[in-house]
């Protein structure tokens, strides 16, 4: 489907069009009746109503001059030409037309000339002359075009095809038949001719009123162009490694906030996990399994040819053009240091020569929390069966309705001390609320001849499922191509975007964490007794209504809600200016500038009464900034040395710099006015400031690509970085690759039919890698304290001897096309090695240091990745795609280092602890568990309780999935079309602090059993385990829930294997329903396209493994926190509508 | 709009610009050492003489653990010596476990902070030849590093600060014995710079004056000997006469406290902003059996009302919870925190009353203390409640000849009184008796040091305590002690052929129940908790 022409060619017809052709053209269609003709019978209608002017040619340029090729054109076509020589420039070109007409390959010949072909009026002869002046859209239509489309391969007809004029919004679509019918202002206009699943067409009229038009499927060719590194764009046939296009239509209909999260489960070998921090939470993306020990492993995000730093969380959908993901070092071997995690291409939008349009894009979206825990309400709160009204845990009475005392610390509420205690099944889905999020895009495209200009405007506005938290975000971009002169090229864009996030949920175990205080709320707490969150004491002071007041560990969660206030602000300016000068046809010289900016800031405004963290109150305010500049060049030379053979050949330079600092104060230990936020507002102002760090690369490499015949593609890499952040003597580092595609299919004649296309590549690489700065000193901190200050020493231990990382990866891949590319299968296979890791050594703290900075290492991952694309339907009413994805990844840390066999990376200091360790694959996960004997079975203690393992020496599974993937599908009837996506995780552990806790609480279902006693470990319960007591004699022993939850589960000390589950599950991700109103009613409006769609994201689980989780969702996003989550939010579901209306 | 015509005139330009653009890319790295260096901050070399002594004022005070006071004592010793009881349900050090992450969260901080802001400083006073300075240093070290082997026995000592990946632990006798040749090397010092000052304003105790830091040097000596009391008896007395030969405190204007500021806090006031413990039923019983006038000082009544009240240690998690904490008598204003009030407190670190209970506990013994046991029991009440309350001398000398005992405490366990030991020294009773006296004395003056206080209980067994509520230990009956805390889990990862090395220097397995080198009092002559148990 990604058919991308030579943007160069199209600038030149003036009035020429490319009307965008996005969704318009996509599904539509007319009804109509069931066209009986036979393909072969249309054929054959249609060949004899050729002319000789139409005649197709099968012919290759290579550096020739336009007039040689001219001549051979003709002589091909066997059609005569007449021209004036003296117009003909004298540049050279390199084309090649495959079953084009011979009239249309004339004027490709002419593109950027000034000069277009006409034809005789014989229809035997071209006449090349002077290009007509710009028709104005207003033209008076003259002239009616007909014609029939139909499939080239298999002369089907095709109904709903879209047919524009190009440069205006005069467009059509086929009927049923095919057949279209077309007012044009006169017969020397081209048509843009595209439809789903075929490669667009642009056919200039040439003077026909009834033209026939075949198109080809895009998937058969081989011929889609991809972006690859440096924004270069390449044929796929030629790549030696492996992509993976997005499409990005769907990016703007099921919207995601975080666009990266669209990304789920439609690339295989991408693995991603959602933080839990509510609307705008971050996602965690790997490529090909984890492989840094101390780095986070994710890949580098390239946007515009410019890489980014971090991630895209806060670019709009909306104006993105494309998306590739890189996924193996080898497609990243050019972007250096930090794409050894492969690369995520991000084009822009941007401006086409003749192209005038504007769309508007809306989406609104609900967003309805969905509760995967289960929760009991059968039992309220209190201890051992007994009611206590400040109890936290919920092993009291069984709730029947008795009266109870009242907690209530609201003078109001004193003259009613009691209230019946009944089940509250809602008073935790009670504090959550259907949110929204609402975008609106404004895109416009000024496409001059010269100059193209987009301008995009983005609002969004939403309201999540915890109340209070809200997000507002304007992403304004403009971006400007224009050729300068017919040498001079600019390429200039600014993307703006400014975010504010309200009430941003504070992750993982922290009291402030809202999710945590709304799971604790105990089953018998009302709804409307905890929303009166606050009341007025004698002093006339706003004060904190609860029923555990001064708790330590939490508060009332509505005053969390409303009463801890949190502010984010975030402002981002990615700005970029290119300059190319082409010398020749075939040299070029880009040079580029780019910036990549952000402050940050946050508030945090704590109300008087927040509980033990701040009871007096407290304002904090935390700035930050962070920046990147990148400058490049890049000196590219293609042409092909002798009849046989393509030369590319590119050298270029880049500089990059980033810089960050930041500063934060807060009113310490409480306000002196009571809620009043303001820094001055108390006796001790506390403040820090990081100066931060600053780091620098300066690269030179160079690429290039020879092809022979277009069969056999060979290319070589070799990169230089020179970092800052390494010592001298191993600043600099080389890093090169090598890659191979052979195109089977062309090459060998006698490759069996049945493939229309299969190719064979096979690539090596080696990347290479920086350190953290300033390791090369060991740095003291300054601190107030004392008469004069406290200094101390930094616990890292400097290194000056630090080596650059690097990463090596070997790929091979096929991709086969069969039956006239209805079905197409691209496997890849690949294996990285990434060695010389760099990572922190923790030391014994007893050495007088915590740790040293140092090199070693060996993480391997092998895997295997398939793509499956099928058309299993193609008619002219119904179209079905099913795309499959899997990928597999195997991970393996086969070393480490000799002094440490094992590193800790994460994990939670109560809970679990993940390791890399050498020997076993990467991320480990260890915690308590139960003690087992030497045949493996559970020893149980007098009491008839579990004995749990001191210490967490229990290896409870590994993070890693087994294998992943996806099943997508779009069907199309008429002006219809639906696509779903399902994805799959197979295996991966996952363990839950939230259950822990809860489940030492009395507040999960599974505490119901055994409430009275009676529970045997290994007998009547834990049936799957076998228990015996410290005699080994089988365990008899009865015990309750109550003391057994409370020995496994627990905050401080909770056994870990207890609470581990499997990570496996299958979602339905994305449901999508399109329609586009016919052309008849639109055009009646003065419209071009609209196109109105549902869409729902998230809605349930096919499969899950796991109770009480949604598996997608980690602590955060940070390396050392995969394998785990901890009070995560609800999951949002989202159920939506998209209205798009080109004009 | 930009016409061609310009372009072409520009054309020579805009290629020398690309030119210089390109120059600008292919910069040198001449520049990337000084980019690699922070700007602002300190690199350690850079350290000398005025940050030595700001190096020197860390090591002071984070050498008490002020960062976490909290998980290495308040909910560790302070517990275990039961000055407090625990009260939210989800912690279980009162119930005899000791979290692991705790127990990294004491012995990490200590070793990363202050001992090696003290070890920076001992090396560069010793390459410098400040001797003064480095006799000063040697003593706090003693001071900081004798807690950490009171704690845990074996640990890193002569080894630390090697940048090896591997750290011998020492044992607690090497350690305890060149703790006496490092005080005699310090000591040795100060008498050949009488008058003598180091570290000046950077020295939060005694401003500089080295004769002081003689003082506290001979009297943390007598700590020191009388520790080891039980297995070296014969060194113990021959240290302690060395100490009160050379001079210990004998006034509370002796005392050694360390200043606070609003950025360098009480250690205990930092922590009370969390609500997570009250006094213990010991507390209660002893305190408001002997009516004694530091209890006002110590505890704040319950905000419930019903006076100063306590609860038994280890109370189950599920008889536990916030209402604990309204129920029952939190820490004195004092150290509540700034905004509740807190009046912020010196820190203190060793003070006369001790010095005079150890005297008294030496004089027991039958060493030569420059008294009687009675005579220096009594001063040792006299100084603390002196130097603790505004009691008059009168009130004092009442409070010493008192017969009252410890009460009984009101709860739903029949809480028998802890002891049955009066305030009046039995000077005539058995040795145990004498012992228990001078130890619940002790106990009271050293409030709130309980990681002192538990040293010394395990020393000794005193003051008696109840048997806990709830053992969540399955090494540890209710009625036990807990004997060290066990070798760190990051220890074991970062550090562990020497952490099984250091097995060997301990009397059993790295286990809560294996008792110190010094822990030699036999176990038949502790007092039997075992009636206080509750079923």
């Amino acid at each position: 489907m990604t058919t991308i022409y030579d943007t160069k060619e199209k600038k030149k017809n003036l009035g020429m069009n490319i009307l965008l052709v996005t969704l318009a053209m996509l599904f539509s269609g007319f009804i109509g009746h069931v066209n009986e003709v036979s393909g072969q019978e249309l054929e054959m209608e249609y060949l004899t109503s050729l002319h000789t002017a139409d005649n197709l040619v099968n012919i290759e340029f290579r550096d020739v001059p336009i007039g040689e090729a001219l001549e051979r054109l003709a002589k091909e076509a066997n059609v005569g030409l007449s021209y004036n020589s003296d117009l003909i420039p004298e540049k050279s070109v390199s084309m090649k037309f495959e079953d084009v007409f011979v009239f249309h390959a004339v004027n490709r010949l002419l593109n950027g000339t000034g000069l277009e072909a006409g034809i005789a009026p014989n229809r035997t002869a071209l006449i090349i002359k002077k290009a007509a002046a710009v028709e104005a859209e207003s033209a008076i239509m003259q002239e009616t075009v007909e014609g029939q489309v139909t499939d080239a391969s298999s002369g089907q007809t095709l109904p709903g095809v879209n047919i524009v004029v190009e440069g205006t919004s005069m467009g059509t679509v086929t009927d049923a038949d095919g057949n279209f019918s077309l007012s044009v202002p006169a017969l020397n206009e081209t048509l843009v001719i595209s439809y789903i699943g075929y490669q667009t067409q642009e056919l200039p009229i040439g003077g026909r009123t009834n033209i026939d038009i075949e198109l080809e499927s895009a998937v058969v060719s081989g011929e889609e162009m991809v972006v690859t590194a440096f924004g270069l764009e390449r044929e796929q046939r030629s790549l030696s490694y492996s992509t993976q296009g997005i499409d990005t239509e769907t990016l703007t209909e099921a919207r995601e906030l975080n666009v990266i999260s669209s990304l789920q489960g439609k690339v295989a070998g991408l693995t991603m996990n959602t933080g839990a921090s509510g609307l705008g939470a971050d996602a965690r993306v790997i490529l090909r399994g984890n492989r840094s020990i101390s780095g986070d492993s994710q890949p580098l995000y390239v946007v515009d040819g410019v890489p980014i730093r971090g991630n895209t969380t806060n670019l709009s959908s909306d104006n993105i053009a494309s998306i590739n993901v890189l996924k193996g070092a080898n497609a990243a071997a050019l972007y250096g240091s930090e794409a050894q995690n492969g690369v995520i291409i991000i084009e822009t939008q941007h401006g086409q020569a003749g192209v005038v349009d504007v769309s508007l894009n809306n989406t609104f979206n609900t967003l309805t929390p969905v509760q995967y825990m289960n929760f009991q309400y059968e039992y309220g709160q209190g201890n051992g069966g007994v009611y206590t009204p400040s109890a936290e845990r919920s092993w009291g009475p069984r709730m029947e309705g008795q009266m109870v005392d009242h907690w209530s610390l609201d003078p109001a509420d004193a003259d009613t001390p009691q209230y019946a205690f009944t089940p509250q099944p809602d008073n935790k889905s009670d504090v959550y609320q259907r949110g929204y999020d609402m975008s609106s895009n404004l895109l416009a495209r000024i496409g001059g001849e010269r100059t193209q200009t987009v301008f995009s405007y983005t609002y969004t506005d939403a309201v999540g499922t915890i109340p209070e938290n809200e997000l507002r975000r304007h992403n304004v971009s403009v971006r400007v191509n224009s050729e300068l002169t017919d040498q001079f090229r600019l390429d200039a864009k600014v993307d703006y975007s400014n975010q504010e996030i309200d009430g941003q949920v504070p992750e993982g175990r922290s009291n402030f964490n809202r999710n945590r205080q709304i799971y604790m709320i105990p089953p018998n707490i009302r709804t409307e007794h905890l929303s009166n969150f606050e009341y007025e004491d004698a002093n006339g002071l706003n004060r904190q209504n609860w029923y555990n007041p001064g708790t330590t560990t939490g508060s009332n969660p509505y005053w969390m809600l409303y009463r801890n206030i949190r502010e984010n602000t975030r402002e981002r300016v990615i700005a970029m200016t290119s300059l190319t000068y082409d010398f020749s046809e075939s040299v070029s010289f880009m040079v580029r500038g780019s910036y990549d900016g952000e402050n940050n800031r946050g508030d945090e405004k704590f109300y008087h009464d927040t509980f033990t963290r701040a009871d007096f109150g407290r304002y904090s305010v935390n700035q930050g900034n962070a920046q990147q500049y990148n400058g490049d060049f890049l000196l590219s030379y293609t042409r092909n040395i002798a009849e046989d053979w393509d030369v590319n050949a590119n050298f270029g330079g880049s500089l990059i710099r980033h810089e960050n600092s930041s500063i934060s104060s807060n009113t310490g230990d409480g306000l002196l006015i009571p809620n009043y936020f303001a820094l001055s507002n108390t006796s001790r102002v506390s403040s820090s400031h990081n100066p931060g760090s600053r780091y620098e690369t300066q690269s030179l490499y160079g690429f290039g690509q020879i092809g022979w015949r277009d069969l056999v593609y060979l290319d070589i890499t070799g990169r230089n970085d020179w970092s800052s952040t390494l010592p001298a003597a191993s600043r600099s580092y080389f890093y090169p690759s090598v890659g191979m595609s052979v195109i089977l299919s062309d090459l060998i004649p006698a490759f069996p039919d049945v493939f229309s296309f299969a190719s064979l590549r096979t690539s090596w690489a080696r990347v290479g890698s920086s350190a953290p700065p300033y390791m090369g000193f060991r740095q003291a901190n300054f601190q107030a304290g004392g008469n004069n200050g406290y200094m101390s020493l930094s616990g890292v231990l400097p290194n000056e001897n630090l080596l650059p990382e690097e990463t090596e990866s070997i790929e091979v891949g096929m991709d086969l096309r069969m039956l006239e590319g209805r079905i197409g299968l691209d496997i890849s296979a690949y294996k990285t090695n990434t060695r010389n890791q760099l990572f922190t050594i923790a030391l014994p703290i007893v050495s007088g240091a915590t740790s040293f900075f140092t090199n070693g290492g060996d993480v391997e991952n092998k895997g295997l990745e398939f793509v499956l694309s099928t058309r299993p339907v193609q008619t002219r009413e119904l179209n079905v795609n099913v795309d499959v994805n899997f990928a597999l990844n195997r991970n393996m840390v086969n070393s480490i280092s000799d002094e440490r066999p094992r590193v800790a990376i994460g994990g939670d200091p109560y809970f679990l602890d993940l390791f890399v360790e050498q020997g076993r694959p990467f991320g480990e996960l260890y915690s308590r568990g139960f003690d087992r004997d030497d045949q493996g079975r559970v020893i149980v203690s007098s009491n008839g309780l579990p004995r749990i393992t001191s210490s967490s020496s229990v290896n409870i599974g590994n993070f890693n999935p087994d294998w992943q993937g996806g099943i997508s599908s779009t069907i199309s009837y008429r002006n219809i079309s639906a696509s779903f996506l399902i994805d799959h995780r197979q295996g991966g552990a996952l363990a839950t602090m939230t259950n822990a806790i809860l489940a030492d609480f009395g507040q999960l279902e599974q505490t119901l059993q055994g409430r009275e006693g009676g529970l045997i470990f290994g007998d009547n319960f834990f049936e799957h385990e076998t228990a015996v007591l410290e005699d080994g004699s089988p365990n008899n022993i009865e015990t309750n829930a109550e003391s057994f939850w409370q020995t496994v589960g627990g905050e401080s000390s909770p056994a870990g294997e207890v609470f581990t589950e499997d990570a496996t599950n299958t979602r339905l991700r994305e449901v999508t329903l399109g329609y586009n109103l016919p052309q008849s009613l639109v055009g009646q409006l003065g419209l071009r396209n609209v196109k109105v769609s549902l869409v729902g994201r998230n809605l349930f689980f096919i499969y899950k493994a796991s109770e009480n989780m949604d598996p997608d969702m980690t602590v955060g996003t940070g390396a050392g926190s995969q394998g785990f989550q901890n009070f995560a939010p609800p999951a949002t579901r989202t159920l939506g509508a998209n209205l798009k209306i080109d004009f | 709009m930009i016409t061609t015509n310009k372009i072409k005139n520009n054309k020579v330009l805009s290629i020398g610009l690309l030119a210089i653009l390109t120059v600008g890319l292919a910069a040198c790295t001449d520049h990337y050492d000084s980019l690699n260096t922070p700007d602002n901050s300190i690199v350690a070399d850079n350290i000398d003489g005025p940050q030595l002594g700001q190096t020197f004022a860390h090591a002071q005070y984070f050498g008490m653990m002020a960062a976490s006071y909290f998980r290495c004592q308040t909910q560790i010793s302070n517990l275990w010596t039961q000055y407090f009881s625990q009260t939210p349900g989800y912690f279980e050090s009162d119930q005899l476990i000791d979290p692991g992450v705790w127990n990294n969260d004491c012995w990490n901080p200590f070793y990363s902070g202050p001992a090696s802001s003290l070890d920076f400083v001992e090396n560069f006073t010793e390459e410098n030849s400040m001797t003064l300075e480095n006799a000063v240093a040697k003593v706090w070290r003693v001071n900081i590093y004798h807690r950490f082997t009171d704690y845990y026995g074996p640990i890193p000592y002569s080894e630390y600060g090697s940048g090896e990946t591997s750290v011998a632990y020492d044992s607690q006798e090497e350690i305890y014995l060149d703790f006496f040749e490092t005080l005699d090397e310090a000591v040795a010092v100060f008498d050949q710079n009488p008058g003598g000052s180091a570290f000046a304003a950077d020295d939060q105790i005694f401003g500089g004056d080295t004769d002081q830091w003689r003082t506290f040097a001979n009297s943390l000596r007598l700590r020191l000997a009388m520790r080891i009391s039980y297995v070296e008896p014969d060194l113990a007395e021959a240290e302690a006469a060395k100490a009160l030969d050379a001079g210990v405190i004998l006034d509370n204007s002796e005392n050694v406290t360390m200043t606070t500021s609003v950025n360098n806090r009480n250690w205990l006031t930092i922590w009370t902003y969390i609500d997570e413990f009250r006094m213990s039923a010991t507390s209660q019983s002893i305190f408001t059996g002997f009516e004694d006038p530091r209890l006002s000082e110590y505890f704040s009544e319950a905000v419930d009302g019903g006076g100063y009240k306590g609860f038994r240690n280890g109370l189950p998690g599920s008889a536990k919870g916030n209402f604990l904490n309204t129920e029952n008598s939190f820490v004195d204003e004092k150290w509540y925190t700034l905004p509740n009030g807190g009046a912020n407190p010196p820190n203190r670190i060793m003070d006369a009353a001790e010095v005079y209970f150890l005297r008294a506990e030496g004089a027991l013994n039958g060493w030569a203390m420059g008294g009687t046991p009675e005579e220096l029991y009594n001063e040792g009440i006299r100084m603390s409640i002196s130097d603790r309350t505004d009691a008059s001398s009168a009130e004092i000398e009442a409070y010493i000849v008192s017969t009252n005992t410890p009460a009984a405490v009101d709860d739903d366990y029949n809480t028998p009184p802890v002891s049955d030991i009066p305030i009046q020294y039995q000077a005539g009773a058995d040795f145990e008796t004498q012992q228990e006296q001078i130890i619940t004395q002790k106990w009271i003056a050293l409030y709130p040091d309980g990681w002192e206080a538990w040293s010394e209980r395990r020393r000794t067994g005193y003051p008696r305590g109840y048997a806990v509520i709830n053992s969540l230990n399955p090494d540890i009956a209710e009625d036990e002690l807990i004997r060290r805390r066990t070798f760190t889990s990051d220890e074991r990862s970062n550090n562990g052929a020497a952490v099984q090395a250091a097995e060997a220097l301990l009397n059993g397995p790295d286990e809560m129940t294996t008792r110190l080198w010094w822990d030699a009092k036999p176990l038949t002559a502790y007092p039997d908790l075992s009636s206080t148990i509750v079923d």
